[in-house]
């Protein structure tokens, strides 16, 4: 009894009283491993960057006291280095940071944010379960897409503290610059091969001036590529998905030299694509001209073959007819001997990805939505742009249906990549993707 | 009546404005009924494919009339809308929830508190057996705002048809009483005289026949009737004057004969009583009983006889002379033979009075010239006796002799008779004169000369305007200096205190009149119309012979002459000579 009442017993009031006044979050991942908080702000940009980050990370502080990773997309209508240092600044530690900007808004649980000059949004995960690595590259500083995409891939491994031939990561989150998505894809696969899947968006501005910026960590990027790799034991969902349908009309790529589509099925590809949608461009046809918004429910897709035999058709969205040859200028490589079609849709069926999207995701990844943890959702911005404004509200509200009250974050992107089972990551447009993590 | 007809018509609008509205709630209600189910059909079909219908719902919130749209479970979960902010949320009316059949609630929206209607359609989406709803809310603000524009439509229509009712009632109305109007104001010109007026046929209707039946008829009575013009303009032609009285004997119509003759003005007499022309009542008895008597001889009379003539009466003028007038008259009868007045002619007696005196006066100074030369040549053949014994007598007795005296004392006595007589045979115009031209002027001259010192001498200023070129007369000159002589001896006696004698001589016409006027006692009424008789004086006794003005009258009268006397006690006296000029 002595033992128990000097020895015993003191350790005891010890132990209860450590665990009684350890913080609460600590408590509360014993429960759960996994933290994620969200925040956002609409304040607007100049000195109300400070604000809006305290806003925005006031928010997601009251789910996770200290974020170990850091999803973060804004509008361009902030200063994208201010914002990261005052992200860094007000962080206090070294968290590591990921995103880029995006199109129009921004979305989170709450909903769609769209400011009157800018928006923003975060996402904190801290967790024993998952390890982050965030690399980053200037395309302008390698020689080709592809190496920036091995720099960075390597880069996000390291500093994720693997080992490059440890073991790959689960998943890695891309955001790049638009335009050579496609290379980036083959430069990260040169190192961690085509079966981990690549997720993620280009980043994005609001009118296609290139004002689009990537956030790694402390660094601001106009033309560089930003992975964030995953290491992780939790369930992951994922998908990829086009949305539209199939129309009857489809030809072969007969000449095609990176993004810009001369013939199909030997004539003008213009003149194919024009034809195929009833003379829908009649009236660029004779100058030439954007055809952006106007093509974004008439894309073309590129059939991809999977390893097995499976067929996916990536949309592209076609962005202007060019003069003289009449060819396509469009927002993914296209190759010569490419499968190509006619996909035809409405903003109702866009809309619609926004539940769907989600949906397969979970399913995917065998998630339910109290297993779901956090989730990235990557919506084309080309996409929410077609869809009427008063109804985008319905976006944020159909990703919570599909994943009732799991905390995420929504980006709109100018080109999605995606994982396509049997074929490898692969870069398309007008499509969005999710994933999901989950216990 | 129009109030009522206005508010009849009114009501109706309103009825049936009401009437429209209900049936047009029930078609709006029966057509968004119609939208629900196709939508409800359009979830099902969605649903099953695994999304929502978003652009048919979004179509349906674009209609102006859906204010939302809710797909609801059997719990009242609201599992889409279009408010994301509802997306989850429990429905807090119960009665609106778990419905298995169409059903129209009616409800408000929490915010505005605007009433609406809700379609609750049941979808074939089961929940536990239980379907889920398709809501579809209506706002019913553009029917309610339709129903107000009906109704203000229907009242304004109303208006405007009750206006243009009106303008076209006031101008049918005026179009018929316009003729009848204008008929009216004829019949009141042709009623006020003018026969001249037409009235205006402007319609060829009855009333136009009526206009040319009218102007036929003045037409007619301007031939067959004296117009009140003509009337008017005959009345006041009429010289003398003339008075019309009504039954009441107040007159009406003067002409202005008679307005001169009283000197009133037609104002003053027109609704008097025609009495106030006549004497006053307030006269002295003796007038007043005269007054009554000629009251009753005049315009009452012409009541009481229907017809008078000549009956004399007295009219007093707004001066207050005493007119004597001659009334003839006679009562005016209207064609039923009805008194409608009196109309009456006065004639004026005064000259006619004044003629009557003088042809008495005449007859009377030619009957008492007869007489005195009568006398007087009886007379001067028995005094030429007298006399021619008296200067026998005279020669046969000595100057010493009393008896001489007395015979002297009688001689005078007889040549003073021969004067008298001399004087009576002047008077008479038996007496023989010379008659040669005699200068007015010069015999005036003379006579002033002769007696013109003397009159001053007893305080009597004399006056000459005598003409120039005064005409000559046919006269004899010491006649005439007699007859001058005797009037201003009279008038230097007539001023015993002196006083002012103006002698006024001009040519009038073919005559010269002579004009002697003094500021003297003057002459009583009684003895100035007897003045020219023979031994007729105001002097006393011993003064004169009462033979100088006979004498004068019966000069001035040998010579086609005329002498008058005017005068007024107290004022003076005027005598006037009228002697016919030798041209």
């Amino acid at each position: 009894m002595g033992f128990v009442k000097r020895t015993v017993l003191p350790a005891l009031v010890l132990f209860l009283g450590t665990l009684w006044f350890c913080p609460q979050e600590l408590r509360a991942e014993e429960k759960s491993a996994v933290k994620a908080g969200y925040g956002w702000s609409v304040q607007g940009k100049g000195a109300n960057v400070k604000e809006a980050v305290k806003e925005t990370l006031a928010m997601v502080r009251k789910n996770v006291e200290r974020p170990d990773f850091l999803f973060l997309f804004s509008t361009v209508g902030y200063d994208s280095q201010a914002l990261l240092e005052e992200v860094n600044k007000q962080l206090g530690r070294k968290v590591k940071i990921y995103g880029g900007t995006s199109c129009l808004g921004v979305m989170t649980s709450d909903g769609f944010h769209i400011g009157d000059s800018a928006s923003m949004a975060m996402l904190g995960i801290s967790s024993r379960n998952i390890v982050f690595g965030v690399g980053s590259a200037s395309l302008d500083e390698e020689k080709t897409a592809r190496d920036a995409g091995r720099k960075a891939v390597l880069a996000a491994i390291k500093n994720a503290g693997k080992k490059e031939m440890d073991s790959k990561p689960d998943i890695i989150f891309m955001t790049a610059a638009p335009g050579e998505e496609e290379g980036i894809l083959d430069g990260i696969a040169d190192v961690v091969g085509r079966d981990v899947p690549v997720f993620g968006g280009s980043s994005a501005d609001n009118d296609i001036t290139g004002k689009w910026h990537q956030f790694a960590n402390s660094n601001v990027y106009s033309n560089g590529v930003v992975l964030a790799a995953v290491y992780t034991d939790l369930k992951v969902g994922y998908t990829y998905e086009t949305g539209y349908l199939r129309s009857t009309e489809q030809g072969v790529v007969t000449r095609a030299k990176g993004r810009v589509i001369y013939e199909i099925d030997n004539e003008s590809a213009a003149v194919v694509y024009n034809r195929w949608l009833g003379g829908k461009f009649d009236d660029i046809m004779e100058n030439g001209g954007s055809i952006l918004s106007r093509a974004t429910f008439h894309p073309l897709a590129k059939t991809i073959r999977g390893e097995r035999g499976q067929t996916y058709y990536v949309s592209i969205h076609p962005l202007s007819i060019d003069l003289p040859q009449k060819s396509l200028t469009v927002f993914a490589n296209v190759n010569t001997g490419d499968n190509i079609s006619l996909l035809q849709g409405n903003w109702e069926m866009l809309l619609n990805r926004c539940y769907s999207t989600p949906a397969k995701a979970c399913l995917q990844g065998e998630l339910t939505k109290d297993e779901s943890s956090f989730a990235v959702f990557t919506f084309c911005g080309g996409t929410m742009l077609a869809i009427p404004e008063d109804d985008r509200a319905k976006m944020p509200a159909l990703v919570k249906e599909a994943i009732g009250s799991t905390p995420f974050i929504g980006v709109f992107t100018f080109g999605e990549q995606g994982f396509l089972p049997g074929f490898g990551s692969a870069h398309g447009n007008l499509v969005s993707s999710m994933v999901v993590f989950g216990e | 009546m129009l109030v009522l007809t206005v508010g009849m018509v009114f009501l109706s609008v309103l009825e049936f404005s009401l009437w429209q509205l209900k049936a047009t709630e029930k078609w709006y209600l029966q057509e968004y009924k119609l939208l629900s189910q196709i939508a409800s059909t359009q979830v099902e079909a969605s649903y099953l494919s695994g999304v929502w219908p978003f652009e048919v719902l979004h179509q349906l919130t674009k209609s102006g009339n859906v204010v939302f749209w809710r797909v609801v479970k059997p719990d009242g979960t609201i599992k889409i809308a279009d408010d994301v902010a509802l997306w989850g949320k429990k429905v807090t009316q119960p009665e609106l929830v778990d419905i298995e059949v169409l059903t129209i609630k009616e409800s408000r929206l929490p915010t505005t508190r605007e009433k609406i209607k809700i379609v609750i359609v049941p979808l074939n989406i089961m929940e536990k057996s239980k379907p889920w709803n398709f809501w579809l809310g209506i706002s019913l603000k553009n029917l309610m705002f339709a129903r107000r524009q009906a109704i203000l439509t229907g009242f304004v229509l109303c208006l405007v048809a009750l206006l243009i009712s009106g303008i076209a009632s006031f101008l049918l109305a005026r179009r018929i009483t316009k003729p009848i109007s204008e008929l009216v104001r004829s019949t009141r010109m042709i009623s006020s005289g003018n026969l001249e007026h037409k009235a205006k046929a402007t319609t060829g209707n009855e009333l136009g026949s009526l206009a040319e039946s009218f102007n036929e008829m003045a037409d007619s009575l301007k031939k067959t009737m004296v117009s009140r013009k003509s009337l008017s303009s005959i009345i006041n032609s009429i010289a003398d004057p003339l008075v019309v009285t009504d039954t009441e004997g107040k007159i009406n119509t003067v002409n202005p004969s008679l307005l001169e003759l009283l000197g009133y003005s037609e104002q003053e007499l027109v609704g008097k009583p025609a009495g106030t022309l006549l004497a006053e009542a307030e006269a002295e008895a003796e007038a007043e009983a005269e007054a009554v008597l000629l009251k009753e001889r005049g315009l009452a009379r012409i009541f009481k006889e229907t017809v008078v003539r000549g009956s004399e009466a007295t009219c007093i003028s707004k001066s207050g002379e005493r007119i004597p007038v001659s009334i003839s008259g006679q009562v005016v009868k209207d064609t039923l033979g009805e008194i409608g007045g009196v109309v009456a002619v006065l004639r004026d007696l005064r000259e006619a009075r004044k003629l009557q005196q003088q042809l008495v006066q005449v007859e009377k100074m030619s009957a008492v010239g007869l007489m005195a030369g009568g006398v007087a040549h009886e007379l001067n053949n028995p005094l030429g006796v007298i006399l021619g014994y008296i200067q026998l007598l005279l020669g046969e007795t000595s100057k010493d002799d009393p008896t001489h005296q007395d015979l002297k004392t009688v001689e005078s006595a007889v040549h003073r008779c021969k004067t008298i007589v001399q004087n009576l045979l002047s008077f008479s115009r038996q007496e023989k004169v010379v008659s040669v031209p005699v200068s007015v002027a010069q015999v005036l001259q003379s006579v002033l000369t002769l007696i013109g010192h003397q009159m001053e001498v007893n305080g009597v200023k004399i006056v000459q305007n005598i003409q120039d070129n005064l005409y000559s007369v046919k006269g004899n000159v010491q006649q005439l200096e007699q007859v001058f002589v005797n009037i201003m001896v009279n008038a230097q006696d007539a001023m015993p205190g002196g006083g002012e004698l103006t002698i006024n001589a001009e040519n009038i016409d073919k005559q010269v009149r002579i004009v002697f006027k003094d500021t003297g006692c003057g002459i009583s009424p009684d003895i100035l119309n007897r003045l020219f008789e023979p031994f007729v004086t105001t002097k006393p006794p011993g003064k004169g012979t009462g033979l100088g003005l006979s004498v004068s009258y019966g000069i001035i009268k040998d010579y086609g002459g005329n002498i008058e006397i005017q005068s007024k006690e107290g004022t003076g006296t005027a005598v006037t000579i009228t002697l016919p000029a030798l041209l």
